[in-house]
């Protein structure tokens, strides 16, 4: 049991500042302390026993007395001193001392050891035939194996997040062994907060006093770091672990290597595929991450498993290059773009994934306000021939399939059948019309409002607004301008700098086609009024500054507003050549988000919403390792939710959901590209990074092979503290034969 | 011949009765050694004639003269140069001392004195003796009488030494008594300071002595050999120190040895024969000292 002075610890440390609270095994032994007066007892029995002689020649002995009295003085307290601190450092070293900032594990004592892997994707890394991880988990296993009978070990994987691999302590360094070989590579980042959290929490399972927590490192800086605004989370993580009053130690695994290749990114330029839409353009960005030239990186693209191109590319150190390729696609459902450049010691950057849906067509409902059999009378006339252009016409399909409901039939529709719901000009909605919208957003699907002269301001606002809480992005303020006279003038649009996708093919563009969006002019509009937190983004404005276009996320869907009317009522945009592009994009914008989150980054989960009809449907997900894991879809408000987070590996899952309802959805994860850059923190830089922890630093992992123990040892005193005694016996030795015999 | 050098060993000597019997065994011992008889440089010598007076003592008539001129005339001789040797013998408390299983730096000099007293009288000198501390204790006039080393002897033996020291003083005092010139033959520690003894010495040689400083040291006062802590008392009342020897011996000899130098420097300055004795070394290297001054002086 070590003896704490805790009086001494915690009242006068605190006042000695940066210096280590100190500790005692064997504090008894301090009793010892009392011989540090042998010396002094001794130097004042010497002055009292002498010799006397009478002596005749004294003036020469006054004299010398006389000028060198200090300097023997001096000699003495110095020879004095030294023999006192012989017996003080011999009686300390008795007593064990351990500093508190490297407290040791004390044999005899049993251990509660947490060993936290580091399996971010750097850890990948492999110079030679072992990666880092191989290496870390060898030593984990020597630790493991080394370790005192009567050790409990936990693990933990540093990831995003962290996985508690053996939470309960387990005393048996066989199945503890076992389950560190069993760990996989993940393809993640690091949670550097949430790491620490585990780590915590594995400390608290156990209630073993001597705590030891062994990190197993690369040190990469992209790992080590917290990020903005999440110092503070760092800090009580740190504090609640410190608190447990565990050793700390970091194991470095050594240097990482200079040549790294990666894609960082992996984009489409359209936001919904079809499949008689334009190719979309993906682009591929490719990074050199070493520090010498990579010439003719060979970068593929590969389509559902088929090599479609190939290009090349230099690479100057440090460069970044984005890499095009237009493909299309004949057939719509669920697409695999894999982009994949060559092999480098760390492989696991070296392709990148997108899972994309190509839609036959997309499905948009327009809920007409205003129906009227004459043609462009209708509220939605020419919303439905700009979409759908084709219609009734002999050219190929549409990319977008166009149907028309009054606002009557808004609540007999499955509004699962459609990608994107539009209302123009509805007078107002009904509290279930609402729910049903909800649930619709909930889905993913899209919903683009348009004012009108028939809409009831403060229904829409209590009940798609509701106070920034509805799917509504902003409140439906009063009219502004005349619509019957239009003599009293119009406003124009402010393209915003054409920043916004709906409007961004402008940019740069001919002034006479610009002005096709610029000359528009609109006699009347509701000024629309976000709430001041509103994530909502003005896509379009008004040169008044009143936004024309806003545009938010709702639910797992988008949901645009627009402040004008769909039709020419209110103003002449209908009229203009801008009119069915930016329509087009506005709905495509809006269907994206039925299509999004198929590609997530690793460690992310995999969420997806079905019909609430498909409540406890069976699915399987075949992972990128090929392994097969069984879900359930699970009720979740008007929903039924697919949730899968075992996504600690970059690529495809496959997602098989049913029967009832049969359906094969194609997911993608992606690795964080910070993880590609190897750049490593020092012991001082990990000071810095995580303020306030106390660990030991070890750099020579091959040694700590052969002796695991000595990671355990640090923080013990008395080796230190024995070698001093014999400096200073050596010292004392010398200085008694310079001031004695050397006179 | 040979058993007699032995007492040339202070502590063989000491362990011979009387001091008189030291002297004879010291000189003889010392004279043995030399394989040359010191008094052959001392055979009387034919000068010249002169013409017989009433009252001269006719043994001195040289009679082949007188058978070959009738005329009575005198063989007259080199008059004999009579010298005379001043011992002069400090006998203060601080020549009491002795190391452990040593002579005492008194009984020393005491020796030297006694057996150059005997060497002088036995060359038919005379020498006389003075004892001191603070001042003239005893003084003895010169005399050439074989009777007259008793009473040297027995002044030397019987002074005991109490008091300290005041060896210029001394000089003054006795080169004011020393009517005639001749040799004067120091025998002392001298434990004062350096230019009074100085001063008394060129008193002594202003009066056309030749003087001889025998500088008598225990070998504990050179050497300093003690380690362990030490009270040291002082003689001739000077004190009590309480020191470790150990530490201060550089220091002490460096004392010593500036003490020994000044006074060296001194002696040759004035042209005074400096010997330094140590009393753990064989008295021979005294009567040579004595020997090269006194033939010195003879020529």
């Amino acid at each position: 049991m070590p003896f704490d002075l805790g009086i001494l610890a915690n009242e006068v440390l605190p006042l000695l500042g940066p210096l280590y609270a100190l500790g005692f095994v064997n504090g008894a032994m301090l009793a010892g302390l009392a011989a540090a007066s042998i010396p002094i007892i001794l130097h004042l029995l010497n002055r009292r026993k002498f010799r006397e002689r009478s002596w005749a020649a004294m003036r020469f002995l006054m004299a010398a007395i006389r000028k060198n009295q200090k300097r023997i003085r001096l000699e003495q307290l110095l020879l004095l001193a030294i023999r006192t601190m012989i017996l003080v450092l011999i009686v300390c070293a008795m007593a064990r001392p351990i500093l508190d900032k490297y407290r040791p594990i004390l044999p005899g004592q049993r251990t509660h050891r947490v060993i936290v892997l580091d399996g971010s994707l750097s850890m990948g890394y492999a110079a030679a035939d072992q990666s880092r991880l191989d290496q870390a988990k060898a030593l984990a296993q020597r630790l493991v194996k080394e370790s005192r009978s009567g050790d409990s070990h936990s693990v933990v994987l540093m990831g995003s997040p962290p996985r508690i691999v053996v939470g309960g302590p387990s005393a048996n360094p066989t199945e503890v062994s076992k389950e560190i070989g069993e760990i996989a590579q993940t393809h993640e980042a690091v949670d550097l907060i949430a790491t620490f959290e585990a780590v915590e929490r594995a400390l608290a399972a156990s209630e073993v006093r001597q705590k030891e927590v062994v990190f197993l490192t690369d040190m990469q800086s992209a790992s080590w770091r917290v990020k903005p605004g999440g110092e503070d989370g760092l800090k009580r993580a740190v504090a609640k672990l410190e608190a447990r009053a565990a050793t700390s130690s970091v194991i470095d695994l050594g240097a990482l290597g200079g040549n790294n290749r990666a894609i960082t990114d992996l984009s489409l330029d359209a936001p919904v595929v079809t499949v008689g839409g334009p190719p979309p353009i993906v682009t591929a960005t490719v990074k050199n991450f070493g520090r010498s030239q990579a010439p003719g990186v060979p970068v593929q693209l590969i389509v559902d498993g088929n090599l479609v191109e190939k290009q090349f590319a230099d690479l100057a150190p440090g460069e970044e290059r984005a890499i095009s390729f237009a493909t299309g696609f004949s057939a719509a459902g669920d697409h695999l773009i894999e982009v994949m450049i060559d092999d480098d010691p760390l492989k696991i950057d070296n392709h990148r994934w997108l899972a994309l849906p190509v839609r036959d067509r997309l499905r948009v409902l327009l809920i007409d306000g205003d129906r009227k059999p004459e043609a462009f009378e209708a509220e939605t006339d020419y919303l439905a021939q700009a979409l759908d252009p084709v219609e009734d016409s002999s050219a190929s399909p549409s990319a977008i399939k166009v149907e028309v409901a009054s606002e009557s039939q808004l609540r007999g529709r499955d509004l699962s059948a459609y990608d994107v719901v539009v209302l123009a000009n509805v007078a107002q909605l009904t509290a279930e019309e609402s729910g049903l919208l909800d649930a619709f957003l909930n889905l993913g699907g899209g919903l683009v409002v348009f004012t009108g002269d028939r809409v009831v301001q403060e229904n829409y606002n209590r009940v798609l607004f509701r106070d920034g809480k509805g799917p509504l992005p902003a409140r439906i303020g009063p009219t502004l301008g005349n619509a019957t006279d239009t003599s009293q003038g119009s406003f124009r649009f402010d393209p915003l700098e054409f920043r916004h996708p709906i409007i961004r093919a402008y940019q740069g563009a001919a002034p006479d086609v610009v002005s096709g969006l610029t000359g528009v002019k609109t006699w009347m509009y509701h000024k629309l009024e976000p709430s001041k937190d509103s994530s909502a983004i003005t896509a379009l404005a008004f040169e008044t500054g009143d936004p024309a276009v806003l545009e938010m996320p709702h639910g797992r869907g988008n949901v645009t507003l627009v402040a004008t009317s769909a039709d020419a009522a209110w103003g002449n945009w209908p009229l203009h050549p801008s009119y069915p592009p930016v329509m087009e994009q506005m709905i495509m914008r809006a269907a994206a988000g039925k299509l999004a989150e198929r590609n997530v980054p690793v460690g992310q989960p995999l969420d997806q919403a079905f019909a609430v009809s498909a409540d406890g449907a069976p699915v399987s997900v075949v992972t990128p390792a090929s392994r097969t894991v069984a879900r359930k879809l699970t009720a979740d408000g008007d929903v039924s939710r697919f949730h899968f987070d075992e996504t600690e590996t970059s690529g495809a899952y496959r997602v098989k959901v049913g029967p009832p309802v049969t359906q094969e959805v194609l997911f993608s994860a992606n690795f964080d590209p910070a993880e590609s850059a190897l750049d490593k923190l020092t012991e001082k830089d990990l000071t810095a990074v995580v303020p306030n922890w106390n660990f030991r630093y070890f750099d020579d992992w091959s040694k700590l092979m052969e002796a695991p123990a000595s990671i355990s040892k640090q923080g013990e005193a008395h080796r230190p503290l024995l070698w001093a005694v014999l400096v200073l016996l050596f010292v004392e030795t010398v200085l008694a034969w310079v001031f004695g015999h050397h006179r | 011949m040979d058993d007699y050098q032995k007492y040339l060993n202070p502590l063989t000597l000491a362990s011979l009765q009387g001091l008189d019997l030291q002297a004879r065994a010291v000189v003889e011992g010392y004279v043995s050694g030399m394989h040359k008889s010191p008094y052959q440089g001392f055979s009387v010598e034919f000068a010249e004639h002169r013409e017989y007076v009433p009252g001269d003592d006719v043994k001195h008539v040289d009679w082949k003269v007188w058978s070959k001129t009738d005329k009575l005339y005198l063989k007259q001789y080199e008059e004999e140069t009579n010298l005379l040797t001043y011992l002069l013998l400090d006998t203060s408390e601080s020549m009491s001392y002795a190391a452990d299983g040593n002579v005492s730096k008194l009984q020393y000099a005491q020796f030297v004195a006694a057996s150059l007293a005997y060497m002088v009288i036995q060359q038919q000198d005379s020498v006389g003796l003075a004892t001191f501390d603070e001042q003239v204790v005893r003084y003895l006039k010169p005399s050439g009488q074989p009777s007259h080393l008793k009473e040297l002897i027995h002044i030397m033996d019987t002074t005991p030494g109490r008091r300290k020291s005041d060896v210029g003083m001394v000089f003054h005092d006795l080169a004011e008594r020393f009517k005639k010139r001749g040799i004067v033959v120091i025998l002392s520690d001298f434990f004062d300071d350096v230019p009074r003894i100085i001063t008394g010495l060129r008193h002594l040689r202003h009066r056309r002595h030749e003087v001889i400083a025998f500088h008598i040291m225990d070998p504990d006062e050179l050497d300093f050999p003690f380690r362990d802590p030490t009270l040291f008392k002082g003689l001739e009342g000077l004190g009590e120190i309480l020191t470790e020897p150990h530490a201060l011996r550089r220091a002490y000899k460096g004392e010593v040895d500036a003490f020994i130098d000044e006074l060296r420097r001194g002696c040759q300055m004035i042209d005074i024969d400096y010997v330094p004795l140590r009393t753990d070394r064989p008295l021979d290297e005294a009567l040579s000292g004595y020997l090269a001054s006194r033939s010195a002086r003879v020529r």
